[in-house]
């Protein structure tokens, strides 16, 4: 199968993906469909290069192929994995794990009837191997690397995971602030320092649970799953941060992407979403990545900014390469073109008509970026709405928040606090840690939101993950507590943006699902056996002060429930009348408490049970 | 300051229904003080009107009180808003089996419809309040109302109504409170289970309580702090292990001997132990305070008045595992 989203091997800016060897092609098998690749790329990246951008249906859409959604793939030697920490290799031959629907199996679609997303199987595995260390890192974005580098320096003993196949995180895409080093080559170094004796790497790892002092972690080794623990007295968290979707109708559908994930598969992979992008963004970092795609050979039909007239180095170089640039626009709904690839319209700020409307293959956008708190949550720390972020708040023993995980912005910031929540976690003093940015006459900051107004189309996403929330219909019940997956940070921000959260829980919502607890195991517990009272406290009172029991007979075989009222016969049977209780079933009949007044009054009754009104009378002595 | 001659104190729905009711039919300037729990926090209350007791007067008061609400529902706009379930009670002690007995009876006297269950008894078309529809239309009516809303703050009022327990928590120091009053941990969690016999399914003597939500999933209310999780598994359908989706912890009062508690403490009129049943309870309430109560039903708030003689109250009262 040929290659149509990959770039040349010497496309600008290093997009021909410096992850591969090209030297070194492979082919392999995906649901019995040839891929083909080369040396150091992912399943996911070679499967998004082939052109396959569409992972099923979900409901009456279709849902596009990220690497925030995409199926497990299992291959006949090893249980599933996921596809974007999965190497791809010469030979294998995998299948991916769902309902496939076998009208929809071609062209660029993996064909799959998304009506639950599959638990991830290694939750529930033993470890296999277990790691000790003075120090876990979480993450190897610029925070982590330096967190890393400071502990090893200080002679702690250091193990370091990081999800994806690459370390340096997100710093390449955002470049560097002011006189800043380039992301690459403070990357490189700080990785260069990693190899030294005490310090561990796991790279395609992800760690999935915390148990106090110990972590497990799913690592992909030599093709095959495997899950590790990781025992460590001090945690740092440098989880980074997530880019979240903006809300609009057709915002999940194949070919709209993040302009994160497109310029990590354009640089590591020179992979492109489609020959043709519209880029709508609501930051500078955007049109630097449209510039780059553009000199890469990808055609930008138009920069769409909901912001008007921003002002951005970024802005500049864009316009003095000819881009075109819509500003005060944002996405109103993406759909499919008449013959290829997605229509898009963009609105107005604050209007819902549509302005203007392109195609293109792909629809780049960029939305705000949420600290990735998910393991803090998971760890007992707190969250809080601050400044159109969930921000961490509280602490945790022994365990530290660092880089944009903690909020900060610009990579020097990153890596200060990285070091300094290093000598924090080990007792020595926090260094300051001073987070610069350009200031807003030469960098128009972001825009605060982005959600479209409500119209009918596609379904309107809150977020990019496996969560699948769709914004309601206007009136409608919010569904963050209604579906069986748990809302991302991004699904809980949207939600304070649409109004359907307040500020003050948001918090609070995401904390209820970021540390819901392990799985509850079976249970037969029962409380310790008693026997009945001899003065029931709900009786105190209720039939005078000095009820006496009596034994109730019929003129039948008809036995009395437990719990019956009981009137004199001349009473209607109005509960607050009720002159007595069955307090025990007799054979025929049964036991009453009958007040004194009722005693005093008659010595026939009427007993109210299930099928209806018994006379009764009480039993000779 | 602004001043009032009511506040009313409290994020829940009873504190709204509360203010709007006296500013609506007894002209008082009421204010409702507490910013309501958005609709995606999870639920710490089901709003239904079954209670956990056998005493007929309360019965009574209920069942006109449930009438009430739907008329008030009805006022507000949200007519659908009360629905109907069914729900069952599950002994394991033999109080609580005698309890359950006598209180289906009751139930019984009240028309409504039970059957015998494995354990205890399955109650038909009991009312449920959903309380979305209310709490998004409730700001928009309070103001039509007349009764003014703030999300927190100090105002001066004659009387201040501790419409909660996260009000009574706050404002009533645990020296002044009574005996009887006994603050107790919750739980709610949200798991994926299969459905169980009943949406509503209640085990007093294991302090749990589980109600079916929708897409396999069943929202559990656990009180204590021992024991949670074999005690909420002991009482779920399966299948284990059982995800958890979302978990929250939080504090409410129990009343030692099983009634409700409302009348004056010190400086504040406090309202709790009604449990489940508490938002039906905003218009009998709103008429004792503003002094139009029946004689019937001032006599029953007289009885659960904090200063009364409780021993003629007393109802069916699980064990309370109090919270340290």
């Amino acid at each position: 199968m040929s290659q149509p989203r990959r770039l040349a091997a010497d496309a600008a800016h290093e997009f021909g993906g410096i992850a591969l060897d090209r030297s070194k092609p492979l082919s392999f098998r995906l649901d019995g469909r040839r891929i083909d690749g080369f040396a150091g790329d992912t399943v996911l990246s070679a499967v998004l290069a082939a052109g396959i951008d569409a992972y099923g249906r979900f409901g009456d859409t279709v849902l596009g192929l990220t690497d925030r959604l995409a199926p497990l793939a299992a291959s006949k030697r090893g249980g599933p994995l996921p596809l974007d920490r999965h190497p791809a290799s010469d030979g294998l031959d995998l299948a991916t794990v769902g309902h496939r629907s076998f009208s929809f199996r071609r062209g660029t679609a993996l064909g799959h009837v998304i009506d639950g997303i599959v638990e991830l199987p290694w939750l529930r595995l033993k470890p296999e191997t277990t790691l000790t260390a003075d120090l876990l890192v979480v993450g190897g974005g610029v925070a982590g690397l330096a967190a890393a580098d400071a502990a090893a320096k200080a002679g702690h003993s250091v193990v370091l995971v990081e999800r994806r196949p690459w370390l340096g995180g997100d710093a390449r895409y955002f470049g560097p602030v002011g006189d800043e080093a380039s992301p690459e080559t403070v990357s490189t170094d700080l990785i260069a320092r990693l190899g030294v004796p005490g310090t561990t790497v796991l790279t395609h790892a992800e760690l999935f649970a915390l148990h106090g002092a110990t972590a497990h972690v799913h690592r992909i080794v030599d093709g095959r799953g495997m899950v590790v623990a990781v025992s460590a007295d001090r945690i740092l968290l440098a989880t980074g941060s997530v880019q979240r979707l903006p809300v609009f109708a057709g915002n999940r559908l194949p070919g709209v992407t993040s302009a994160i994930s497109a310029y990590h598969l354009a640089k590591r992979y020179g992979v492109i979403p489609g020959r043709s992008a519209i880029v709508a963004t609501q930051s500078n970092y955007g049109y630097r990545l449209a510039m780059r795609l553009h000199d890469a050979g990808v055609d930008i039909r138009r920069i769409v900014d909901p912001r008007v007239n921003p002002q951005s180095r970024f802005v500049d170089f864009a316009k003095a390469s000819g881009l075109k640039l819509a500003g005060g626009q944002l996405p109103l709904a993406a759909g499919p073109a008449r013959r290829h690839g997605l229509a898009a319209s963009f609105a107005n700020t604050g209007t819902a008509l549509s302005a203007l409307d392109l195609e293109a293959e792909a629809l780049i956008v960029s939305g705000p970026f949420q600290p990735d708190l998910t393991l803090w949550m998971l760890a007992g720390g707190g969250t809080h709405w601050s400044g159109g972020k969930l921000l961490a708040r509280g602490g945790i023993e022994r365990i530290a928040l660092a880089g944009s995980a903690a909020g900060y912005r610009s990579m020097s910031a990153c890596i200060a606090s990285g070091r300094s929540a290093v000598a924090e976690l080990f007792g020595r003093p926090r260094e300051p840690v001073e987070d610069s940015e350009i200031g807003a006459p030469y960098e128009t900051p972001e825009a605060e939101t982005t959600i479209a107004p409500v119209v009918a189309g596609a379904p309107a996403f809150l977020d990019a993950g496996a969560s699948l929330l769709v914004r309601p219909a206007p009136g409608a019940r919010p569904m963050l507590t209604r579906h069986a997956q748990a809302p991302s940070l991004g699904d809980v921000a949207a939600s304070v943006e649409l109004g359907l959260t307040l500020p003050t829980d948001a918090g609070a919502v995401a904390e209820e699902r970021g540390a819901p607890g392990g799985d509850l195991a079976a249970s037969d517990w029962k409380p310790a056996p008693g026997t009945l009272s001899t003065s029931l406290p709900w009786l105190a009172g209720r039939f005078g002060d000095d009820p006496q029991t009596v034994r109730l007979v019929v003129d039948s075989t008809r036995v009395f429930a437990r719990g019956a009222l009981v009137y004199a016969n001349t009473s209607p049977a109005d509960p607050l009348l009720a002159t007595g209780v069955i307090e025990s079933e007799g054979a025929p009949g049964g036991t009453a408490l009958i007040s004194r007044a009722g005693l005093a009054g008659t010595d026939r009754f009427i007993v109210e049970t299930l099928d209806g009104p018994s006379p009764a009378r009480i039993a000779p002595n | 300051m602004a001043e009032f001659e009511i506040a009313i104190v409290g994020t829940s729905l009873l504190s709204g229904l509360l203010a709007g009711v006296l500013a609506r039919d007894h002209g008082g300037k009421v204010v409702r003080i507490g910013r309501p729990l958005s609709a995606q926090r999870l639920p710490r209350s089901l709003n239904l009107a079954l209670p956990l007791a056998t005493r007929p007067e309360g019965w009574r008061l209920l069942r006109q009180a449930e009438a009430d609400t739907r008329t008030l529902l009805g006022s507000i706009g949200v007519p659908d808003s009360v629905g109907a379930t069914e729900a069952e009670l599950v002994a394991d002690l033999p109080d609580t089996a005698a309890a359950l007995d006598h209180l289906a009876h009751m139930a019984v006297g009240f028309r409504h419809q039970v059957r015998r269950i494995d354990g205890g008894w399955a109650f038909r078309h009991v009312a449920v309040l959903d309380a979305d529809p209310v709490e998004r239309r409730l700001r928009e009516w309070l103001l039509a109302a007349g009764a003014a809303s703030i999300d927190e703050g100090s105002v001066d009022a004659r009387l201040t109504v501790l419409a909660d327990d996260d009000a009574i928590f706050d404002a009533v120091a645990a020296s002044d409170r009574p005996a009887v009053l006994v603050p107790q941990s919750m739980t709610s969690t949200l798991l994926v289970s299969r459905p169980s016999s009943a949406p509503v399914r209640r085990y007093p003597d294991r302090g749990v309580t589980l109600l079916a939500r929708p897409g396999n999933t069943m929202l559990a209310i656990v009180g204590g702090e021992h024991e949670i999780d074999a005690r909420l598994a002991s009482t779920l359908p399966g299948p284990f292990p059982m995800k958890r989706l979302a978990t929250t912890r939080y504090r409410r009062f129990s009343t030692s001997d099983g009634a409700p508690l409302i009348g004056p403490l010190g400086p504040h009129f406090v309202i709790t132990g009604l449990g489940d049943t508490a938002p039906f309870l905003a218009p009998a309430i709103a008429r004792l305070i503003a002094g139009t109560a029946a004689e019937e039903d001032k006599r029953w708030f007289a009885a659960h008045d904090p200063a009364a003689d409780r021993s003629a109250i007393a109802d069916i009262s699980p064990a309370i595992e109090a919270a340290p």
